[in-house]
């Protein structure tokens, strides 16, 4: 299997957001990348986080306990963790795993 | 004007021959020397005429010691009645090209020795492979001692004329070979160091070898571990050790340390990646009455990256309470979360065992744990009788095959355990009636998103699951793990997977 390069954009939208674009393979040997990020991205101005998963081709345990990882540390925060991008594969998976009942998801896609 | 030119007279010629550097000796037909140079004298204090061989071709160039001196020597033919032989020391030069020729021996012994030394990772094989290159090119017997790694005892390898022998000896034996005890616990830091041969106890040369002229011990030294040492001996009689050998030795022995640690730190890890993974191993199923079960597991190939799929049937006096899970994450952690996890059931079985009840417990387990990150996806499934009861947590849904062929998804979810810190878990259960010749099916995410098809990018996917399991109505249920294990390996095609797991339970009647 050839896998897809993980890779995350950030970007501020607006003063108090940043926005993750995630793409690729979000797996065990990926969702590092990610995990290291979570103390940067959580700076004083943080009031939303919005996650965009359109990109993500593949989300795995490893790559799930990230994500709910980033939800507890913004719930911390406190800000807000929204998700805006999701594919109908995503969607599925948080079903199964009940966080659909947990996170903040687009009402589109589910 | 006509160039006028004067022959040299006899004296004029004597004088340039015997101030040429090379050596110069003439001599009549019947080799009655008539004439030698000054640098003949010099290069032949003695009697030259023992070197002069009559019995070359002119023109031939042959070489001879004379005393300490290398010559080489040409014999020319003058006419019908002088003979000359011309002589020139190539001492040095021979000697620049012996030390040239040994200097590449030792270069192609030491490429060996990486070659050699590096194509294994077990420590015998390393060791052994050190104990045969040194054996000859170094000593006549070349020992390896390898650590003692905290046992009482340790283990030898040799390699002499008598061939390779292995032994041991108690670790305290090391105390009779000044310096082999530290070298063994690689501390304090020892160089390597000449030993009376009269030292030499019995076990540490093979049987017969007869009265040592030479003997060192060498520390093999490891990457922070002691890797052992390297005892080399010589008969009496053989070449002493110059400092070029003992050099050789040093980085040969560094090289062969090196191999040899990393081959005991190797199969340290091995051995804790086997005994981890035997946590993961799946239980033999019990006989059940009325039940049939069958199960596969099948773990992803890379030894570094142990999963964490893993199912358990464990009896209760109501029935059998059947479970598949999925730890989150790879690796040793993941191996060991997983133990925790089916040990935790077993124990909480003694006094819980309603699913939904148990998946709480389980839950509250895991958020308490000081390890960040133990996140489980889990099935139960609780049969009483021809009822099943079944909680699902974060974990794709049970299929059920009806007898008929017709594929269900069993209506049952809830949250993954032990990552919503809240501690609020959302489960629905469901409660199904498994009759005669119906099967539920468990199974890991390992199946469904079990990557391959023609583009080899293409998840396996719920639906074809469910599509190859609708084929399997009225199969035993041995048989339909065997299929769909079989048709989900054809859809990989050889990639690489993550851990699958499996587990049927059929009501034969």
């Amino acid at each position: 299997m050839d896998t897809a390069p993980f890779l995350v954009e950030i970007e501020n939208p607006e003063p108090g957001t940043t926005r993750l674009t995630l793409s690729g393979d979000f797996d065990y040997t990926t969702s590092g990348d990610l995990a290291t990020l979570s103390p940067t991205l959580m700076n004083s101005d943080l009031r939303t986080l919005e996650i965009d998963l359109t990109g993500v081709s593949f989300i795995d345990s490893s790559g799930l306990a990230t994500l709910i990882h980033l939800y507890h540390a913004a719930e911390e925060h406190p800000a807000e963790m929204r998700f805006v991008g999701m594919t109908p594969y995503i969607a599925h998976l948080f079903e199964v795993t009940a966080l659909d009942l947990v996170f903040n998801l687009p009402t589109s896609a589910t | 004007m006509d160039a006028v030119t004067h022959a040299p007279s006899t004296e004029v010629l004597r004088a340039i021959v015997d101030a040429a550097s090379d050596g110069v000796v003439l001599c009549d037909a019947d080799g009655a020397i008539v004439l030698v140079n000054a640098a003949a004298r010099e290069m032949v204090p003695g009697d030259v005429a023992s070197l002069l061989d009559l019995r070359r071709e002119p023109g031939e160039t042959y070489e001879t010691a004379a005393g300490d001196r290398l010559l080489r020597v040409r014999r020319e033919i003058f006419g019908i009645v002088h003979q000359a032989w011309y002589l020139r020391d190539v001492t040095a030069e021979a000697a620049r090209a012996d030390a040239l020729r040994a200097e590449r021996e030792r270069a192609r012994f030491l490429v060996e020795a990486g070659r050699r030394l590096s194509a294994s990772l077990n420590t015998r094989r390393c060791a052994r492979a050190a104990t045969e290159l040194a054996a000859g090119p170094l000593a006549d017997a070349a020992m390896v001692v390898l650590p003692p790694q905290g046992m009482r005892r340790t283990a030898w390898l040799r390699t002499s004329a008598a061939g390779l022998e292995e032994g041991e000896i108690p670790v305290t034996a090391a105390d009779q070979v000044p310096g082999l005890a530290e070298a063994l616990a690689g501390f304090p830091p020892v160089p390597s160091r000449w030993l009376d041969p009269q030292q030499a106890p019995d076990w540490l040369l093979p049987a017969g070898f007869g009265p040592v002229g030479h003997l060192l011990v060498t520390p093999l030294p490891g990457n922070g571990v002691p890797a052992g040492a390297l005892v080399l001996a010589r008969r009496e009689g053989g070449p002493s050790y110059d400092e070029d050998t003992e050099t050789l030795v040093r980085v040969f022995a560094a090289r062969a340390g090196a191999a040899i640690s990393a081959a005991v730190l190797y199969q340290e890890q091995s051995a804790t990646n086997a005994i981890l993974a035997g946590d993961l191993l799946p239980p033999a199923l019990p006989v059940i009455e009325g039940l049939e079960l069958a199960g596969s597991l099948r773990a992803a190939q890379q030894t570094a990256l142990i999963g964490g799929d893993f199912y358990d049937v464990l009896p209760t006096p109501d029935g059998p309470l059947v479970t598949l899970g999925d730890v989150c994450g790879k690796g040793p952690r993941a191996a060991v979360l997983a133990g925790q996890v089916r040990h935790s059931l077993r124990a909480l079985l003694l006094l819980e065992r309603d699913p939904e009840q148990l998946m709480r417990l389980l839950n509250r387990a895991l958020l308490s744990s000081p390890t960040p990150g133990s996140h489980v996806t889990l099935v139960l499934a609780a049969v009483k009788g021809g009822a099943i009861d079944i909680a699902v947590a974060g974990h794709p849904a049970p299929l059920l095959l009806r007898a008929d062929g017709v594929v269900e998804e069993v209506d049952a979810r809830g949250s993954l355990l032990g990552a919503i810190k809240s501690g609020v878990l959302t489960l629905r259960i469901a409660t199904i009636d498994l009759d005669s010749g119906d099967l539920l099916l468990l199974y890991s995410d390992g199946i469904t998103e079990a990557f391959g098809g023609p583009t080899g990018r293409e998840m396996y996917g719920a639906t074809r699951l469910k599509t190859a399991l609708a084929t399997c109505a009225g199969l035993p249920a041995t048989a339909v793990v065997e299929r769909l294990e079989q048709l989900n390996s054809d859809w990989l095609a050889g990639g690489v997977f993550d851990d699958r797991a499996l587990l049927a339970i059929r009501r034969s009647r």
